[in-house]
């Protein structure tokens, strides 16, 4: 009997440390929704065909959730479309932990309307008033008249403040916006909206039902780079101590074959 | 029977007679542990819940008087202004667009019949055809194979005449206001055009053409009033750019102080972090980074303050500029304009102008009043905190916190939800309980008492997939367009939200009704019979006011239910923080609004842990805990006190 509950402790305790063992394989990765929603898990999927055996947990809920995951430790990369703050490095650093910055790839954010809008484009200084709320109608920028209903991502988005130094010139969106969850959803909601108007990333500006919109005479397309108004860089966080296989990843991610699978989802490689 | 042991079937050499217990004994402790835990669970809900939020108004009142310290409020003085002058120059605006576009009416029309024609073809086209960009983009240098090309090719050429043929969906959208030959001609150019190119069409390009020409014929009668818009709006760059300078110096006072209060938080985690450290090494590193933390002086808000506050003069220039602006636009405006719609927006202005001219007017004495060093009270942080009418987080200039919007969404989908559960739970209680016979009885209860076991999140993407977009649909045709609010713009709106509320609390309601309805006495309803009674007056002067109490509870409990629920808002009610526009009258219901259940849920992942913000969402909570709290106390009171034939 005693030797029968030695045996089942040691086979635990054996099962125990394979199992932690097989976890040191998986990597978590936290944080932005621009990068995490389709870019990171292509990403992973051309990485595990090369390296067998590796995991990956991708949870893609907005830049300001990757600082924290990285900090507890419960995530080995962060994810984010924006710089981390100063008191964000901060935090992680109290808890031992530093972090490296990698630029992941450069994103275009682009204005969409719904596909049954004539119009075409539009300048810097009407984008700015359309989400600050100076401008109500869609008759005031030269389109068919109808009030304009805009759709925007949540406060916890890099994108969402992104937006607001780069094309709001830091002031506040205007009351009737509405905060949505996602790229995808802000693209299917003005698909639904003939009088919406949204941003995305360039990955989405082809979704069905909208049409993007060329700013200040510039197509948002990704050789317009570094013309276009709204491009902003996107990073990568890691601890500076992090594991061999985390580290490989980012180097997968930024080297010449992760910057193609970029490319083709509609980033602008580095 | 005192001291005498209790009878227990327990043999006497069991273990536990053996160390002097019985097992009645051990039964008892474990559920009277069972409830204690429970309780215990609660208090501790309780306790945390408090504890995290009471930490919120302290540290935003602390955040409110950075707020006036560094300038902010004092800069916000006159962008009220800048932003109320904005508003006014898009009435304006509109108005003038209203009739420009009113003459033009005929050839939006056709642009428009145009364009739904360009998007039926190019739906019907669109597997083919982003295949076919799919394959170019993927080519490369070698080419897309022909194969390939060719099949896709035809793939495109057989879908495109199926589409030129009206024959996918609804068949080719109909355009009463293009010529038979224009039609002809955008079917032809349509079958004519690349399917790579996403040019328009020329017939599109000449609609455009004409349609610009029109709105220049339009306009040339109303220059003046352009004339008239455009110095009203111009009035405002002077104060736009003070704004935007002034704004950019407190901007950074504050971010001065912040940074200092950061680092100064830097030391103090660093030193924390050095005292529990395990190693000697690890120790010396932490604190010397802790030395070098501090790299910033204190900022004195006086001296950082003084080049805004010199610059009153310009401010009361600019002010001036404004309300002359204001007096020279009203006298040079248009009477008034043919085309209705643009009719309200300019009386829509001159209601407005009144108020805006008195605004205009405070501002010069309300900066002159203004200090830097004023106190700012508790109370009136609280009562920010409640009375407030923005919620603006996650913002660069300055978070506030208020829950006027929130409340009032929450308020708006249950007063929904409930017109809706009430009239279908009552009733179909009464029904039930009264009228049907046992085999309908024995089929409807569980029917709708089901309802209840569909999750909310199912009910949710229902309303998003397909509730939504019916609702849509139907307010886009004409028959509906009597209706206030219709056509519905957002497919996500408070109506939408309401009624699958509404879905959610029937079962809530009716069930407790039934009970209601169930406990009144038999004897009232058969001494009714034997008066002579007919069944309809047993039921509506008898049963129903003897039950109405339990009912009244019931309606209660149900509102409780919609107002704590969370999933079906966030999904589907549109989430917009403002609070709606009464002016529509019915026509609000259909606008989309955020909640206090929603917005906690959307943001509390996110917000750094016990931030001011994450603190704000905490006591949102609390206000909703003590809000359902109340509304299930007074059912539990309703039905205590008018229980009729129970005593």
């Amino acid at each position: 009997m005693r030797n029968h509950i030695r045996f089942t402790a040691a086979s635990l305790v054996a099962g125990a440390l394979l199992a932690a063992t097989a976890g040191a394989q998986t990597i978590s990765i936290k944080g932005s929704d621009t990068l995490g929603a389709k870019l990171v898990p292509q990403l992973a999927e051309s990485f595990k065909s090369k390296n067998p055996g590796v995991k990956f947990e991708i949870a893609a809920e907005g830049s300001s959730t990757a600082f924290p995951a990285l900090a507890n430790g419960t995530a080995q990369i962060g994810m984010s479309s924006r710089k981390a703050k100063p008191e964000e490095i901060t935090a992680a650093r109290a808890k031992g932990i530093k972090l490296k910055e990698v630029e992941a790839c450069h994103d275009m954010i682009v204005v969409i309307v719904n596909k049954g809008n004539p119009l075409k484009k539009l300048t810097k200084d009407q984008v700015a008033k359309i989400f600050t709320g100076q401008v109500k109608d869609w008759s005031e920028v030269g389109g068919t008249p109808g009030p304009i209903s805009i759709y925007t991502r949540n406060t916890s988005s890099g994108t969402y403040k992104d937006w607001q130094t780069l094309a709001m010139k830091g002031r506040n969106y205007a009351g009737g916006s509405q905060k949505l969850a996602g790229n995808e959803q802000i693209a299917q909601e003005v698909a639904k909206n003939k009088n919406g108007i949204g941003y995305v990333g360039l990955a989405y500006a082809k979704s069905s039902g909208v049409h993007d919109v060329s700013i200040d005479g510039v197509e948002p397309v990704a050789s317009n780079a570094k013309k276009y108004a709204y491009s902003r860089a996107c990073y990568y966080y890691i601890p500076e101590n992090a594991e061999a296989t985390a580290k490989s990843f980012l180097d997968f991610a930024v080297g010449s074959e992760g910057q193609k699978i970029a490319q083709r989802l509609g980033f602008v490689p580095n | 029977m005192p001291d005498s042991p209790t009878p227990t079937s327990v043999p006497a050499d069991h273990p536990f007679r053996r160390k002097g217990r019985s097992t009645d004994g051990l039964f008892r402790a474990f559920f009277a542990g069972n409830a204690g835990l429970t309780i215990v669970i609660l208090v501790l809900i309780i306790v945390f819940l408090v504890r995290e939020g009471a930490g919120f108004f302290p540290d935003y009142r602390k955040e409110l008087v950075l707020y006036r310290k560094a300038g902010l409020e004092f800069v916000d003085l006159s962008r009220k202004d800048l932003t109320a002058h904005e508003q006014m120059s898009s009435l304006l605006n509109r108005a003038y667009y209203a009739q420009v576009n009113a003459a033009c009416r005929t050839e939006f029309q056709r642009s428009q019949e145009v364009s739904a024609v360009i998007s039926y073809v190019s739906d019907a086209v669109a597997p083919a055809q982003s295949a076919l960009e799919r394959v170019q983009e993927r080519a490369g240098e070698e080419g897309v194979p022909k194969e390939l090309q060719d099949s896709l090719s035809a793939k495109y050429k057989e879908l495109l005449a199926a589409a030129l043929a009206g024959k996918p969906g609804e068949g080719l959208p109909p355009t009463p206001h293009l010529s038979s030959e224009e039609r002809r001609q955008l079917l032809s150019e349509l079958e004519a055009r690349d399917p790579l190119s996403s040019d328009d069409p020329p017939l599109v390009v000449a609609l455009q053409e004409q349609l610009s020409a029109k709105q220049e014929q339009a306009s040339a009668p109303l220059a003046d009033f352009r004339a008239a818009i455009d110095a009203f709006a111009d009035a405002s760059l002077d104060l736009d750019t003070l704004v935007a300078e002034t704004g950019d110096t407190v901007k950074a006072t504050k971010e001065a102080a912040t940074l200092h209060e950061i680092e100064i938080e830097k030391r103090a985690t660093l030193l924390k972090a050095a005292a529990s450290a395990k190693t000697e090494e690890a120790k010396a590193q932490f604190e010397t980074e802790a030395r070098e933390s501090v790299t910033t002086e204190p900022v004195e808000f006086k001296t950082a303050l003084q080049p805004v506050l010199d610059r009153t003069p310009d401010f009361k220039a600019a002010n001036a500029a404004l309300a002359a602006a204001l007096a020279e636009v009203q006298r040079k405006l248009p009477a008034s304009l043919e085309d209705p719609k643009a009719g309200r927006y300019l009386s829509a202005f001159r209601k407005a102008a009144g108020e805006y001219e008195r605004e205009l007017s405070d501002t010069v004495p309300a900066m002159a009043a203004w200090k830097h060093d004023a106190p700012v009270g508790l109370g009136s942080t609280i009562m920010g905190f409640i009375t407030g009418r923005d919620w603006i987080t996650g913002g660069e200039w300055q978070d506030f916190y208020g829950i006027v919007p929130l409340f009032t969404g929450s308020l708006l989908i249950a007063v929904i939800a409930l017109s809706l559960a009430i009239p279908l739970g009552v009733g179909a209680a009464i029904y039930t309980n009264q009228l049907a016979g046992p085999g309908e009885q024995k089929f409807i209860k569980p029917t709708i008492e089901f309802l209840q076991a569909i999750p909310s999140v199912v009910l949710g993407f229902l309303g998003i997939a397909v509730l939504g977009t019916i609702l849509q649909e139907t307010s886009m045709k004409d028959a509906f367009s009597w209706v206030p609010g219709f056509p519905i713009q957002q497919r996500l709106n408070m109506f939408t939200a309401g009624c699958l509320l509404g879905l959610m609390a029937i079962p809530t309601i009716f069930s407790l009704s039934e009970d209601a309805l169930n406990n009144v006495p038999s004897a009232f309803a058969e001494a009714s019979d034997a008066l002579g009674a007919s069944k309809l007056q047993t039921i509506f002067r008898v049963v129903l006011p003897a039950a109405i109490s339990g009912i009244l509870a019931a309606v209660l409990l149900g509102l409780g239910r919609v107002i704590g629920e969370t999933m079906v808002v966030l999904l589907v009610a549109g989430n917009r923080i403002e609070i709606p526009d009464f002016t529509e009258g019915l026509g609000v219901f259909f606008q989309p609004a955020h909640t206090l259940t929603g917005i906690i849920a959307q943001e509390l992942g996110e917000v750094p842990f016990g931030s001011v913000h994450y603190r704000a969402l905490f006591v949102v909570g609390m206000i909703l805990f003590a809000i359902v709290l109340s509304i299930n106390w007074t059912a539990q009171r309703l039905l205590h006190k008018f229980r009729i034939g129970h005593d």
